[in-house]
């Protein structure tokens, strides 16, 4: 499995995500934000940071990148799996991949913790803990996406609209989420469920 | 500028300056830059196993690599504007680690406010949390204290830590025949005439100093970062310096006078944010997120690759060549040509004051009903949790982080690079200096050492930050040079070098001043995730308190309780002892490799009982057991038992009793047994508090009033 | 081609909730200043295009506002002023 982790100027997560990949099984390398096309790799990784200073929006400048012209055509040619985590849910988000917005937390505020969650892939549901780190993670739309939930708060801390923390796009294979699943790998401070959010992109990946 | 001053540089230039040179000296010769009344103090410190104590920072050696830090102040930037001056501060200590050719990994804070100005905490923590967040540096955590004392004069004491492989390590120094560089944000008037703003008492009249205050851009800063690290990576690339006080100004002189080289600028090949502007205005200005290299010509084609390839600004400014001098070119004139030794060698003071005695005698003997103490302790902001703030903060970006703020005395972040773990801590006891300064300044060092120690570190090195009011008065002055001896002594004392530090002055206004303020930040080492010790303890494990035994005759001035409880500061603060410190240490380690250690903390803040109550709380578990023993005493003597803040003492938790017991008589270790975690009530010697009442006021006292709209 | 000078504010949609504005609508209120502000808050942009005459800059406009400075999903935005300069 290769997996490609695709650095805008401003990205700052880029490290531990192919670090957690790396330990995860798969093979992982940086893509630069020029980059014209992604189809060498089984799934692409957008990661957390603030890409392009997150000036006029979270997420909103990366939009008119070459890569993410080249993601949208992996996407049709149902090429692998794609994932957005945090700033990279943003950007998914801002170019219109996945439905809905990101907007500033209720609190106004930065929030960095440790948050439970209900992960729900395939039928089955559980609990996991995954750290949170943004100001502009709530969730908002205006149309039904009740088929894309997967990832939802269990004490929701942003004010996202019915708790929803991440999307999964099934048919398209594109997964969106603002907790950090590369952040809760190696520590026991901060869990090790990350792993599950990798092992369904693994699966993602197989089932084609 | 004073005649006196003036005189001495125009006796050493053997002329009169120019206008031009008036400002270049004002800005070199000013207490910030130049440490005209700290110089000869500081030389006192430990430095014996830093690395490259006298670079922009210095270190300490991990296994093969370098881990370098240091802290700055930018305590008069955020008393006019907090958001932008808590922003660059930030900006400033990173450059500062940068410089080096390390990565920063890791930032911390801090911070002292009067929990009356809302503004300036809420305005500070958004500026690092915008800044620091965007740049992707984990905020680790440090430390917040309230006092009164900081009325209009809030404390900011930022401190970056970054690591590099030692023989990779880029020094400061150029050499002949370079050309020089400048990288990043176009010059502007921004910050012009900083360092000399820095080096004076605050204006009542904040609005007229805001010109003073540079703008930050993290998003550049992020781009900086990267480019510098990969130009740094060119053999040919001689020199780094950032540009922080002073600007392009302290940096080029530096970079020549360390280099023993003579450097030309050419200030019409600048890229300028604005036109029109003046030379002296071009060398002083402190516009954020500028980077200066000294390098062969051979490296310049790459080096201008590589600023395009992050989409940054860049220019070939001037040129190193033989000789001592510092040129200064505009519109095809030399506007000046000054000896580097007089610019770079300013004139510095001794200190010799005369000093009023303090009364010490005084003890406190207030009185208060023990649970009306307790719940007072427990909601005052001071002692309570700083969830608010570290929350606001992305303590796990880069993905080192192991132990978050507040789980432990200190951060952990993992070396992947040689599987080694970094702990690091920031401390002051700003109450404990302004009763004694010198004995104050031991017990920070003391505190910042025993935070290390109960997270399982081996401490390594530290820095320093030295707040302090205007030095040209005695009684300051005086301060000073006590704080100053005191943390020379105990680094001595221990074989822990100060690798790099900072000094603030002139923290004063109209006619209040700040205590003495000695921050201290600490990084320590261990090897493996195991050595990891928190402030964690569970259910079924007996605690333990280890080391010195509190009397009604210990000595508790600058205690926390008393001046939550009393508003009382005076009395005689406790004095260390090396031996005992070390055996300690040594005591913690064995209990910890023999397993029979669960969690620990160290005893500092609201004494001993402030120190389980943290702990339990964190934990979430209930205790049952007695800190008073079998005495029988006052209630100001069990307030001071209780509360009490002496050196010395942990608290640990074991799940082996027996074994723990049987280890700490036999190796003749000081300890008293308290009790038990267990269920969900605090139980003490005839007291019984709910565990979720008080953990509900710990964790919710500073956003109930933060919060309130 | 001509130069206009355009200023324009984006703002968040009536339907999401703008909490900065309802914590000055809270702190007016309890400063006793004003019952119901009715705050809403938002960014104001003012830039340059080039174009062959107003109407061509005034799509222009509209296209950066959509694609750039605005995200429709969540965000209205309105054109205060196109301005020709002489």
């Amino acid at each position: 499995m290769k997996a490609a982790v695709v650095v805008f100027l401003g990205t700052n997560c880029e490290v531990e995500t192919k670090r957690a990949l790396e330990f995860c099984g798969f093979e992982a390398e940086y893509v630069n934000f020029n980059a014209n096309n992604l189809d060498n790799y089984d799934a692409v990784f957008l990661c957390g940071g603030f890409s392009y200073g997150d000036y006029i929006r979270s997420g909103r400048l990366a939009k008119f990148t070459p890569v993410v012209e080249a993601l949208r055509k992996y996407i049709d040619k149902k090429r692998g799996v794609t994932v957005g985590i945090c700033n990279g849910f943003q950007v998914l988000c801002e170019a219109h991949i996945l439905k809905g917005a990101l907007v500033e937390n209720d609190c106004s505020k930065f929030i960095c913790k440790n948050v439970p969650l209900e992960l729900k892939f395939n039928g089955i549901v559980k609990n996991i803990s995954l750290p949170i780190a943004h100001r502009e993670g709530k969730y908002v739309c205006f149309e039904d996406v009740y088929e894309y939930e997967f990832l939802k708060y269990l004490d929701n801390p942003n004010g996202s609209m019915q708790n929803i923390a991440g999307l999964y796009d099934c048919k398209n294979r594109v997964m969106g989420l603002m907790p950090h699943p590369e952040r809760a790998i190696f520590a026991r401070n901060f869990g090790y469920d990350g792993k599950e959010i990798f092992k369904i992109v693994e699966e993602e990946i197989k089932r084609g | 500028m004073d005649d006196f001053i003036k005189q001495e540089i125009e006796k050493r230039l053997k002329r009169q300056m120019n206008e031009l040179e008036r400002h270049i000296f004002s800005a070199m010769w000013s207490e910030h830059c130049g440490y005209l009344h700290s110089k000869n103090e500081l030389k006192k410190f430990n430095r014996i196993g830093a690395l490259f104590p006298d670079e922009n920072a210095g270190g300490v050696k991990i296994g093969d690599w370098g881990v370098f830090f240091k802290t700055e102040s930018h305590n008069h930037p955020c008393a006019v504007e907090p958001y932008q001056g808590a922003a660059t501060g930030i900006g400033g200590i990173i450059r500062d680690i940068l410089a080096l050719n390390a990565r920063p990994i890791a930032l911390l804070n801090s911070l002292k406010f009067s929990f009356s100005q809302k503004h300036l905490i809420e305005g500070v923590t958004r500026g690092i949390s915008d800044y620091g967040n965007s740049c992707g540096i984990a905020d680790v955590g440090g430390e917040v204290i309230f006092d009164d004392n900081y009325y209009d004069l809030p404390l900011v004491n930022v401190m970056a830590l970054g690591i590099a492989p030692i023989n990779e390590v880029k020094l400061s120094a150029a050499k002949e025949d370079c050309a020089v560089v400048l990288l990043g944000s176009p010059t502007g008037l921004d910050g012009v005439g900083g360092a000399a703003f820095a080096s004076k008492e605050l204006n009542s009249n904040k609005s007229e100093e805001k010109i003073h205050v540079q703008i930050g851009d993290p998003f550049v800063k992020k781009k900086l970062i990267e480019a510098t690290l990969e130009i740094l990576k060119l053999e040919d690339v001689v020199a780094c310096q950032d540009c922080g006080a002073a600007g392009l100004l302290s940096s080029t002189t530096e970079m020549a006078y360390k280099g023993k080289c003579s450097l030309e600028l050419d200030l019409d090949k600048l890229h300028l944010a604005v036109n029109n502007m003046s030379a002296a205005q071009i060398l002083l200005s402190e516009t954020q997120e500028r980077m200066v290299f000294a390098l062969k010509k051979s490296a310049i084609k790459k080096v201008f690759e590589i600023a395009k390839k992050f989409e940054l600004e860049i220019s070939e400014i001037g040129k190193t060549f033989k000789g001592c001098d510092y040129v200064v070119k505009k519109g095809g004139k030399i506007l000046s040509k000054t000896p580097l030794d007089v610019i770079c060698n300013p004139y510095v003071y001794n200190l010799c004051p005369r000093k009023s005695k303090q009364e010490l005698d005084k003890e406190c003997n207030g009185e208060m009903d023990i649970a009306e103490a307790v719940n007072k302790v427990v909601s005052n902001p001071e002692f309570s949790s700083k969830r608010w703030f570290f929350e606001q903060w992305d303590y796990a970006v880069g993905g080192r982080t192991f132990i978050p703020p507040q789980k432990a005395g200190a951060a952990a972040l993992k070396l992947f690079e040689n599987d080694y773990f970094v702990g690091v801590c920031m401390d002051s006891k700003p109450r404990f200096c302004a009763l004694d300064p010198y004995l104050g300044a031991k017990s920070t060092f003391l505190e910042s050492y025993r935070n290390l120690v109960s997270s399982g570190f081996e401490p390594l090195g530290l820095t320093n930050c030295l707040n302090f009011a205007n030095p040209q008065k005695d009684d300051v002055s005086a301060d000073f040079i006590e704080a100053v001896g005191g943390l020379a002594d105990i680094s001595k004392e221990f074989s822990i070098p100060v690798v790099s530090g900072n000094v603030s002055f002139y923290n004063e206004t109209g006619d209040s001043k700040i205590y003495p303020t000695v921050t201290i930040g600490m990084v320590g080492s261990c090897k493996s995730e195991k050595e990891l010790i928190e402030a964690v303890f569970s259910g079924g494990e007996s605690v333990f308190l280890l080391g010195a035994k509190i009397t009604p005759d210990s000595f508790v001035g600058g205690s926390l309780y008393q001046k939550i409880l009393f508003n009382f500061l005076g009395g005689r603060v406790d004095d260390s002892n090396y031996d005992f410190e070390i055996k300690l240490k040594n005591a913690i380690f064995e209990l910890r490799k023999k397993g029979l250690l669960q969690g620990a903390i160290d005893v500092s803040k609201g004494g001993a009982l402030g120190a389980l109550l943290c702990v339990l709380f964190n934990s979430d578990i209930g205790f049952c057991g007695s800190l008073l023993g079998d005495g029988k005493y006052t209630n100001s003597q069990k307030l001071k038992m209780l509360f009490g803040e002496i050196e010395g003492r942990y608290i640990f938790s074991t799940k082996d009793y027996e074994g723990a017991r049987q280890y700490l008589e036999k190796n003749k270790i000081p300890f008293v047994y308290l009790g038990e975690c267990v269920g969900d009530k605090i139980k003490f010697d005839g007291f019984e508090f709910e565990l979720s009442e008080l953990k509900n006021k710990y964790f919710n006292s500073i956003s109930e009033v933060l919060d309130r709209v | 081609m001509e130069r206009f000078f355009a200023k324009v504010i984006v703002t968040l949609k009536n339907e999401v909730k703008d909490n900065r504005a309802l914590v000055l609508d809270k702190m007016l209120k309890n400063l006793e200043i004003e019952e119901s502000a009715s705050f809403s808050t938002g960014r104001f942009y003012t830039f340059f295009v080039s174009a062959a005459d107003l109407s061509n800059a005034s799509e222009k406009i509209n296209y950066i506002c959509k694609e750039i400075l605005s995200n429709p999903v969540v965000e209205k935005y309105e054109i205060l002023s196109i301005e020709a300069l002489k």
